[in-house]
Parts: structure tokens; C-alpha cells; sequence
């Protein structure tokens, strides 16, 4: 009885050391080097690859977000996990003078690559570059008014200590947004969204980026994310308010939407 | 698919891409950076929010600030916006349902309708100096005959109408009715005073 009792001690303790990296099950502290990877070799043609990968309807996904959003001039904005700053882009200019937009990303690489490309598009004044880790955001409490993180919450070791610490950042009143992959529940589209998903993606990932593995990774990423309710209990669960969440293209992606009262 | 989301990201890249080439654009909007303009088509289920900034003008399906100027108006009206002498008729035919300054809206109108656009240097850069000015000089020349073409036919069939099936007058018979009509104006005036001048010396 003892033995067992230890057994299973043995086995939570291992599960709470672990965690899951695509398909794979990997030590926590050795997730963020892994994915960050992935990123730096997929940094350089991550847009190109947006675009081939979702023909381009990654931008109507991001387009909703933000018109659910309700960012007004003079607010503040963290876009985590903001990679190569197409929401910051507009953030920034709906915000204005008075406002702020902090692009925040655990990448350098995609931090680079999304600085030269918003200098490129002529943003700046109110945008500032953050290196940040997620689950441990370095800035004040109740700071922002809005944040977003698209496709990145996923890649995030530890995600319910991420939700928890953008909580603690957010204003009462402001907002939380999480437009991520998630699970569709029509079994045709389901069926063809996988075959594309685990031969079209790497093969994709290849030719353009000649990078297999880091797309067959988001492939993987994507079916072990939670699905909408777990994703939603987990936000209820850090403490916010009025979630809810909107499926589009049959619930491929859906954005999440919270509240911190 | 939000639909709106679909429809919000045609319109921003189809004026993003024409303000690109509109050589008077970023002055344009220098003047208009910051506005909000929340713009309702009559044909639509839901109004369009226009950001403008110095880069670009961002279209936004949902604005929860209070924009600059709210307008209402359908999309038959869009392009009479620009003549700022039209817009009071506009209110007044009810085709135009605005709150805020008119002139913020014209300047919105005339930065979406009056761009500077040298379509001639543009195609040059695809096709060659030589083919695009041919080209463009035999577009011109292709409207200037449609226009000629399209009065020529616009003459025959007023003269079908009035002349041949004589379906309505000419303009000689509706000048000759209209004479006859002030003729008649005149004297139903003149008529009338005399009689109120009788109406008063009968009472007195």
C-alpha cells in the first residue's frame, strides 16, 4: 500500500516536472529553449509562411480581434507573444500619440524582425520592444488596458501562471484576448484539417522555410492546446469575468474574450 | 468567417492601396490624422469605423470610442460627399443623416474621391514608358469617343421619343407651356388682387 501510495506520488511529482512539447513529453525547463527554436528558425519567413500557410485568412482572424478589442485613443496595449507586429501595427495607430502599444515577445528573433518590419510600415513614437516571458511579466499591476496574445499562448510552458500573470497586469475594466488554434467539432472539416495539418504544413515548412520539423511542431501544438471550455475555464479560473469566445472557420481558431472587474 | 471582418479588410486595402499612389495623400491625411469617422451605408447592416492616421487609413468593424463625425447615408449618395454644395441638399432630401463637423467629413470625402493618382508613371514601371503612354492615350482617346458616342445616342433617342412616337413633348412645346403657364401665373395674380380689391370696398 505504501509502495503504491509512493508510486503515485512518484508519477504526479514526474507530471508536474513535465509537460508537452508538440507530441513529445518534455521537462518544463527545457520547453521555452525548444520553442524558442523553433521561432529563430521560422523568424525570417514567419509572415511569408502566415500567409501561405492559412491562404491569408490569418489576417480576417487577427481583423476580429481587434474589432473586439474596443481600443480607443490614448489606451495602453501589451501584445504578447507579438511576433512580427501585426497587431501592434494597427494598435498603434488606433491608440495615437497619446497612447501606448508594448510589443512583448520571448524571441528575439521575432522581436527583431518585428521591429525593422513596423519601422519599415513608419510605427513608432508610441510602440516600445519588450523580451518578456509570459508567465512572468515584468511590468506593474493593473498597467494595461488591453492585452492580446495571438497564437503564442499555446507555445507557453506554463499557462495557467501565464493567464494569472496577464490578469494581474491588466487595469480593472481592460480586457484580455486570446486568439489561438482550438478544436473543431464538424467531423469532415476535422478529418481534412488534420490531413492538411500533418503533410501539407511540414511539407510547406520545407519548401519555403526549409524547416520541416518546426511545422510539423505546430501541428502537434495545436492538437495538444485546450480545446474552447477548458481554455475558458482556465481564464475563469484566474479570476476573469464575462468570458467568452467566438469560433471561426468552423472553430479551427477561436478568440477568446475576458474581463478583470 | 465574420463576414463584416471580411468586407472591413476589401475596403481598407482598396483605399490603403489607391492612397499609396495618390501623390497628395499623406498630406491629406496629416490633416486628418487622429479623426474617427464612423460611416453607416444605408445597404448595410452595421457602420464602419475609419481610423486615419499618417501611414494609412484603418478600417475597424467595431469602434467603442466616440468617433469625430457619425454619418448615415446610402451608397448612391457617397460620391455627391465631395461637392460641398450639395451636402445641405443631401440633409435636406434626407440621403444624408450627419453629427459633427461637415467639414471634417468633406475633407474625409475629398481625401477617398480626389486622389492624384498619375495612373500614365504608374503603369510605366510594368509595362515601359512607350506602352503605357500608347496605352493610356488610347484609353483616353476610347472615353472621349464613348463620351461622344454616348451624347450622340442620348440626342437620338430624346428625338425618338419626341419626335417620332412623340411619347413626350419637345423642347420647343414645354418652352411655349411654360410661357403660356407664367402667362397664366401673371394674370391669376392680377386676378386675384382685383378681386381682394373689390372684397375691401364691399366691406367698407
Amino acid at each position: 500500500m505504501t509502495e503504491q501510495v509512493d508510486q503515485a506520488a512518484h508519477d504526479n511529482a514526474k507530471h508536474d516536472e513535465t509537460t508537452h512539447f508538440g507530441y513529445r513529453t518534455i521537462a518544463k525547463a527545457e520547453k521555452a529553449d525548444k520553442v524558442a527554436e523553433v521561432f529563430h528558425s521560422v523568424a525570417t519567413k514567419y509572415d511569408i509562411m502566415n500567409d501561405f500557410m492559412s491562404f491569408g485568412i490569418h489576417r480576417i482572424w487577427k481583423r476580429f480581434a481587434i474589432d473586439c478589442s474596443g481600443i480607443r485613443p490614448g489606451q495602453k496595449v501589451l501584445d504578447l507573444a507579438g511576433g512580427t507586429g501585426d497587431l501592434t501595427a494597427k494598435f498603434s495607430r488606433v491608440v495615437g500619440e497619446q497612447g501606448h502599444v508594448v510589443l512583448a515577445d520571448i524571441n528575439d528573433s521575432m522581436l527583431k524582425v518585428g521591429r525593422a518590419k513596423l519601422r519599415d510600415l513608419g510605427i513608432e513614437g508610441n510602440v516600445e520592444y519588450v523580451q518578456a516571458n509570459a508567465e512572468a511579466l515584468p511590468f506593474p499591476d493593473n498597467h494595461f488596458d488591453l492585452i492580446t496574445i495571438a497564437f503564442g499562448l499555446r507555445n507557453v510552458t506554463d499557462k495557467d501562471k501565464a493567464i494569472r500573470s496577464m490578469f494581474r497586469v491588466l487595469k480593472p475594466g481592460g480586457r484580455l484576448l486570446v486568439l489561438e488554434f482550438s478544436k473543431t467539432d464538424q467531423p469532415i472539416l476535422s478529418k481534412l484539417y488534420d490531413f492538411y495539418s500533418f503533410n501539407f504544413l511540414p511539407a510547406m515548412g520545407k519548401l519555403v522555410a526549409n524547416d520541416a520539423d518546426s511545422y510539423r511542431y505546430l501541428a502537434e501544438s495545436i492538437r495538444m492546446h485546450p480545446d474552447q471550455e477548458t481554455l475558458k475555464g482556465m481564464m475563469e479560473d484566474a479570476g476573469f469575468e464575462g468570458v467568452e469566445y467566438f469560433n471561426m472557420t468552423g472553430g479551427i481558431v477561436a478568440l477568446h474574450r475576458g474581463y478583470k472587474f | 468567417m465574420p463576414l463584416l471582418s471580411l468586407i472591413s479588410a476589401g475596403v481598407e486595402t482598396g483605399i490603403n492601396s489607391l492612397q499609396l499612389l495618390d501623390r497628395q495623400g499623406q498630406a491629406r491625411r496629416k490633416k486628418l490624422a487622429g479623426k474617427v469617422f464612423s460611416i453607416e451605408l444605408k445597404e448595410l447592416p452595421s457602420p464602419f469605423y475609419f481610423v486615419i492616421s499618417l501611414q494609412q487609413v484603418d478600417v475597424l468593424g467595431e469602434y467603442e470610442g466616440q468617433p469625430d463625425v457619425l454619418v448615415k447615408l446610402s451608397i448612391s449618395a457617397l460620391d455627391e460627399l465631395k461637392d460641398s454644395a450639395k451636402t445641405t441638399s443631401l440633409i435636406k432630401q434626407e440621403k444624408l443623416e450627419v453629427e459633427g463637423d461637415i467639414q471634417l467629413l468633406q475633407q474625409f470625402a475629398q481625401l477617398l474621391t480626389e486622389m492624384d493618382i498619375d495612373w500614365e508613371d504608374e503603369l510605366s514601371r510594368y509595362l515601359g514608358d512607350v506602352f503605357a503612354h500608347k496605352l493610356c492615350y488610347g484609353l483616353l482617346q476610347v472615353k472621349r469617343l464613348a463620351g461622344q458616342q454616348l451624347c450622340r445616342l442620348q440626342h437620338n433617342i430624346g428625338e425618338i421619343i419626341t419626335e417620332e412616337y412623340r411619347l413626350a413633348p419637345g423642347p420647343l412645346e414645354v418652352a411655349y407651356f411654360c410661357d403660356e403657364v407664367s402667362a397664366l401665373e401673371k394674370r391669376t395674380h392680377a386676378t386675384s388682387a382685383r378681386l381682394a380689391q373689390l372684397a375691401e370696398q364691399v366691406t367698407k
